[in-house]
């Protein structure tokens, strides 16, 4: 199959498409409102006793209100941080994507083609299964911690 | 090849996660950014985006 053709791009979207079906479902699965877990916890209780796992455990003392300020603030800027950093590789993506030649300006799937194109069989087919195995949990809510 | 600007690129991606491992307190690992990402619906859809977008580019060829 030619790069990025009909073909072999019809087969890698049916592929995302049904990793992300199955997602869907796996997650409709494991809701709440279905976890046997859940049911049997808050069976009897009225809802303002249930379980609630995102409340502060009582009787542990307050933060002082200087460090949460400088969690906060380390926090805004680690995240402002982060946002910089993928956008440099989108930057970089997009800058040798519209230059030529390819053999000079490598794009992202021209430098993993080195290692995961047509001719590596057994990388390839190991790097399928983890790109699908991510495409099961990116799409989901993330579960919240106990 | 012109693999300086990749490095810069992944440096900084590195680097990020370094300084979230050593500084600890409040900055957030790579995890962490992805978790609360997905804790939205416009943070789903650009992973999910970007999922496809992997995996387009890699594998259709």
């Amino acid at each position: 199959m030619p790069p990025f053709g009909i073909e072999s791009s019809a087969v890698t979207f049916s592929v995302a498409a049904t990793v992300l079906a199955m997602s869907a479902v796996l997650a409709h699965r494991s809701s709440p409102a279905l976890d046997w877990r859940v049911r049997e916890a808050s069976f009897g209780q009225s809802p303002d006793r249930a379980p609630t796992p995102d409340r502060a455990p009582v009787g542990l003392p307050a933060r002082l209100p200087a460090e949460a300020i400088r969690d906060t603030s380390m926090r805004l800027s680690g995240t402002i941080a982060w946002m910089l950093a993928a956008l440099v590789f989108v930057a970089v993506e997009l800058w040798e994507l519209f230059h030529a030649p390819r053999s000079t300006y490598p794009t992202l799937s021209s430098l993993a083609n080195e290692v995961l194109g047509p001719g590596h069989r057994v990388v390839r087919a190991v790097a399928f299964m983890c790109w699908g195995a991510c495409g099961l949990i990116v799409p989901s809510r993330p579960s919240r911690r106990a | 090849m012109n693999i300086v600007l990749w490095l810069v690129a992944a440096g900084a991606l590195g680097a990020c996660e370094v300084a979230s491992r050593r500084i600890r307190r409040g900055w957030p690992t790579a995890a962490q950014v992805l978790r609360s990402a997905r804790g939205h619906l416009a943070g789903r859809l650009v992973l999910v985006i970007g999922w496809v977008w992997l995996g387009w580019h890699v594998f259709a060829r």
